[in-house]
């Protein structure tokens, strides 16, 4: 009986430790990515925001002495509408003049992409907006549809997008906007990936 | 049965041992103090007053910030923090302001790691330019002193707790790159301190001071 003893004691600890080392503590399901070949070389993945469900909070307008920014955060969604991972958009005025805009895309299963672009001075999707005389509260038939800016490069990228240079374009595809001035659409987030070899 | 019951009271004894050696296990309790004078060193709580946004899956002991914000329940994201916040300098003024995205890591392991969660930073500074930031971040002295002393074993808080939870993903800390303005390009590291005044249940009393060093800076 004390050799049992012995013997149980041996296996519980034994058990625990490896349990504390081998258990997968943290696993994120992992949805197919839907990806295709584009001609010129690369591999397209588009994300999808559905506006407004998917905006989390208001956006955060920040002023700073002169400078003013801004911040918009987003659950993010693959083309099948799971959603898949978090997003973050940042804007930030530079001393030239023109206007920085920089992406934080994570997918937990699968890793991070930080993405920027530069808009020229002036440039803003509001402004987009305001210049085809959608107003608050109005919908439009048929949607608009807004690409903003040139592409967004991707700076840093962990997990499985690294080693991967990624180019991204945001397009706003506006049914309408709520009375706060909030829109009411889809923004698509498109990607395209090559191997950095 | 005497020897089923033997068995059993053994394997109960051995785990017991084990899960005390984990608790007061000393490799997964620190990490490297931040550097003495960093270029920047930005400082941020997340008490609902001091944040923007905050957003999880309602198991953090943290309150959602605003109070109606969307909670991220989908199995895609559950686990993961959302937070935005106006990043101050030692001086109390706005300096910057932050989005930090927090993941569990697949890496976390109990005997020698800790409990690792991924940082994702996205620091921007007026005038300046765009960070991104990757922390790797072991918060098991952080989870052990309140959820599992307090919450867990119903001990009283012994704080205030301070803790350095930068562990990676390099030697040197977090990783920094620059995305626009000034700091395009430059690349960095940093470091994470954070302290505790108080735990009743959430970690609104939770402050943290982040601190940036770039690289030719």
């Amino acid at each position: 009986m004390k050799r049992l003893l012995q013997l149980g004691f041996i296996l519980g600890f034994l058990g625990t430790l490896a349990g504390a080392y081998f258990a997968p503590w943290f696993e994120f399901p992992r949805f197919r990515s839907a990806t295709t070949v584009v001609p010129n070389g690369g591999r397209l993945e588009q994300f999808e925001v559905r506006l407004p469900a998917d905006r989390i909070g208001a956006g955060v307008a920040v002023t700073s002495g002169p400078e003013s920014g801004s911040l918009e955060h987003f659950k993010l969604r693959d083309v099948e509408g799971n959603v898949i991972g978090l997003a973050a958009r940042h804007r930030l005025p530079l001393a030239d003049g023109t206007a920085a805009t920089s992406w934080l895309l994570t997918i937990p299963s699968r890793g991070t992409i930080a993405f920027t672009a530069s808009l020229p001075a002036g440039e803003s999707l509001e402004g987009r907006i305001a210049a085809t005389g959608l107003v608050a509260g109005a919908s439009s038939e048929p949607g608009i549809s807004i690409d903003l800016g040139s592409p967004a490069s991707s700076v840093a990228a962990t997990g499985e997008f690294a080693k991967i240079d990624f180019e991204l374009v945001e397009t706003w595809m506006i049914a309408g906007l709520e009375a706060d001035g909030a829109i009411r659409g889809t923004l698509r987030l498109s990607t395209v990936g090559t191997a950095d070899i | 049965m005497k020897y089923v019951l033997a068995l059993i009271l053994g394997l109960i004894a051995g785990a017991a041992v084990a899960i005390a050696a984990l608790y007061f296990n000393p490799l997964t309790q620190g990490s490297a103090e931040p550097a003495g004078s960093p270029d920047w060193s930005l400082q941020f709580g997340l008490a609902p007053a001091a944040t923007w946004i905050a957003t999880h899956d309602e198991k953090l002991g943290l309150p959602a910030v605003p109070a109606d914000v969307p909670l991220l329940w989908e199995n895609g994201i559950k686990g993961s923090l959302l937070t935005a916040l106006p990043l101050h300098d030692a001086s109390g003024r706005l300096a910057a302001f932050g989005t930090r995205i927090t993941v569990p890591s697949a890496a976390t392991e109990f005997l020698h790691s800790g409990l690792l969660v991924d940082d994702y930073w996205l620091i921007s500074i007026p005038g300046q330019g765009t960070l991104f930031m990757h922390a790797v971040n072991n918060q098991w002295p952080l989870v052990r002193d309140t959820l599992v002393r307090v919450d867990l074993l119903r001990r009283d808080w012994h704080g205030p707790g301070s803790y350095a939870p930068t562990v990676g993903p390099g030697a040197d800390g977090a990783s920094i790159t620059g995305l626009s303005g000034n700091l395009a390009g430059r690349t960095g590291h940093g470091r994470e301190r954070s302290a505790l005044d108080n735990y009743t249940g959430s970690f609104a009393a939770l402050s943290g001071e982040l601190n940036l060093d770039l690289e030719g800076h």
